[in-house]
This record gives structure tokens, C-alpha cells and sequence, in this order.
């Protein structure tokens, strides 16, 4: 089956048929959802992000030029709510702190994240990532599991290309620390220690 | 996207996939769909309460009543032929009326909400935006 373009639901859209931006819901809200919810680590909460992006993407979509892609454009109104979110409840300063602090704690955090099959090493994972600083793990999002280039990381975080490369250099030290102190086999054997 | 160099980006992107997306609650679609229609029906259901045709037909009506006053021979009207309403005089019948300083700061500030109702509208409508 031939996937109709995003594009396509988009001008849809703009014709006065929203229920084409129905399915733009479908195709990207798990997506959003997924970046949001390892920024904020409350389900709710990034229910309600993921809601407004939509709602804003959708009355603000006369205004998509369509320089980027739709998932990037979608993806830079859903990483700045989330921002402003955390801000808002003064969460960021409190997750800058977490993450100098919690290298001392790494030992009871991923205490309960041994003995894994494949299902749990999932949820280690995720869990693993849920102990990024919420920036690192929109942009290891962004960059390993989305597959976006540094330029467009750029392009939907205003951050410097510099800096996010950085950020991604010791958010993936850091992840991976974490995976190996989980006993993550393939780490263990191929890295000793980080 | 070309393979990466370093073999640690390559495992870390091998995690990212182990751990896959974390799917939205089910009522999200919904709740969504559910703004977006409440969001088209806020602009669908204005409509002003008198149409630009019955302003023209008031606005036409009126401007006939002036010509009907001025033109018309008034003195053949049974209106005419009333002395009260020929002699009346507002000033006078206003004298009359008392009213307690009370009732009086109560019009004031009735006169003054009505004045901020604009503001508050437009305020309400730039935040709306």
C-alpha cells in the first residue's frame, strides 16, 4: 500500500478537512509522545505536551513553509513546549542538578535493572535514558533512534552544532555507563570500562 | 543516514532501537481530534447577530423616518395633536428625580465596567491568539 504523503494530508487540511490531520495524528503522536515523555518522565504530564503540539501544529499549520520535514517542524513546537514546560515547574534546574549528582547514586539506580530478558532489557534501556538530563535525552532521541542529522537537531532546538555534539558525546558516554552497570553483556565484553 | 565510525554510536543507536517508542495513552487521538473539532466550530459559530443585509434595511428604514419628518406634511399626523408632547421638557421631569449617593456610585460603576468590557474582550481575544 502506497503511504499518502504527509504533504498531502497537509494540504488537506488547509482545504477545511481536519480529519486529514487526523491521520498525521496517527502516523506521528506515538513519536512525539515517546520525546516527550524521556523529557518530562511523567506520563500524564507528556500526554497533555503531546496534545497541545498537535493543537498548535494544527492551527499554526498555514504558517508550515514546508523547509523541513513535518516530523521536524512537529518536533521543534513539541521539544519547546516541553522546555518551557520544565521551566515552568522549575524541573530543568532541578534535572541539571540530578545528573551531576547521580553518578554517586548509579549503583542504587540500576540496582533493579539486572537479570534481563529481552522485554526488560527494553525497559532498562528506557530507563536508562529516563536518567539523561531531559535535553540529552530529546537529542539522543533525535539523533540515534530518529536518525536526524546534527543540522537538523540545529534546526529544532537552537542549539549550536557544537553543543549538541557535545551533549550527544556525553549523553551516550553516560548511557552507556549506565547499560554497563545494568550488565549489559555486550558492553561489558567490549568496552571494560567507560 | 551513513553507518557510523565509532562503534559505540552504533551500539547506542542498537539500544535506542531495543527500546523502540513509548506509545501514547489510547485517548489521545481522541482528546486531540476532540480540540482540534472544538477549535473549528469556535470559528464556524461566529456570525454576527445582525446581518450586513438587515443593517442595510435598518439603515434604510431610518433614513426613510428622517424624510417622512421632514417632508412629510407632519400636521395631517395625529401626533400633532398632542399639547403634552409639544410642551415637554425633559429638564423638567428630570428635576423631580432623587436619588441617593449610593444608587449614584452604583451608576458610576456600572459606567465604568461597561467602559473596560472592550479592553477585557480584546485582552481575552490577543491571549485567545
Amino acid at each position: 500500500m502506497i503511504k499518502t504523503t504527509d504533504q498531502h494530508h497537509i494540504e488537506q487540511t488547509l482545504a477545511g478537512n481536519p480529519q486529514a490531520f487526523g491521520e498525521l495524528v496517527r502516523r506521528y503522536q506515538d513519536y512525539v509522545y515517546t520525546v516527550v515523555n524521556r523529557m518530562v518522565q511523567h506520563r500524564e504530564e507528556a500526554q497533555e505536551i503531546t496534545q497541545d503540539t498537535f493543537v498548535k501544529a494544527y492551527s499554526s499549520l498555514t504558517s508550515f513553509r514546508g523547509d523541513s520535514k513535518f516530523s521536524s517542524w512537529l518536533y521543534t513546537i513539541a521539544y519547546r513546549k516541553t522546555l518551557d514546560r520544565l521551566k515552568k515547574n522549575k524541573r530543568y534546574v532541578a534535572y541539571e542538578g540530578l545528573e551531576q549528582i547521580s553518578d554517586a547514586d548509579q549503583d542504587v539506580e540500576t540496582h533493579g535493572l539486572k537479570r534481563m530478558m529481552a522485554q526488560e532489557r527494553s525497559e532498562a534501556i528506557k530507563q536508562a535514558i529516563a536518567a539523561l538530563d531531559p535535553v540529552s535525552s530529546a537529542l539522543i532521541t533525535f539523533y540515534y533512534y530518529e536518525e536526524m542529522s546534527v543540522k537538523e537537531i540545529e534546526a529544532i532546538t537552537d542549539l549550536t552544532a557544537d553543543n549538541i555534539k557535545v551533549k550527544l558525546h556525553r549523553g551516550r558516554k553516560r548511557l552507556l555507563s549506565l547499560l554497563q552497570q545494568s550488565n549489559f553483556p555486550e558492553i561489558q565484553q567490549s568496552y571494560g570500562t567507560l | 543516514m551513513e553507518p557510523f565510525k565509532d562503534p559505540k554510536d552504533a551500539l547506542t543507536r542498537k539500544y535506542m532501537n531495543e527500546a523502540g517508542v513509548d506509545p501514547a495513552p489510547e485517548d489521545t487521538y481522541m482528546a486531540i481530534m476532540d480540540q482540534i473539532t472544538a477549535l473549528n466550530t469556535y470559528s464556524l459559530v461566529y456570525k454576527p447577530l445582525i446581518s450586513r443585509r438587515g443593517w442595510a434595511l435598518i439603515l434604510g428604514g431610518f433614513v426613510l423616518f428622517l424624510i417622512g419628518i421632514f417632508w412629510l406634511p407632519i400636521e395631517r399626523f395625529y401626533l400633532n395633536n398632542l399639547p403634552e408632547l409639544t410642551s415637554f421638557n425633559l429638564s423638567e421631569y428630570l428635576s423631580g428625580i432623587q436619588m441617593s449617593s449610593t444608587t449614584l456610585y452604583a451608576i458610576g460603576f456600572l459606567g465604568l465596567f461597561l467602559v473596560q468590557l472592550p479592553f477585557l474582550k480584546r485582552l481575552l481575544d490577543s491571549k485567545k491568539a
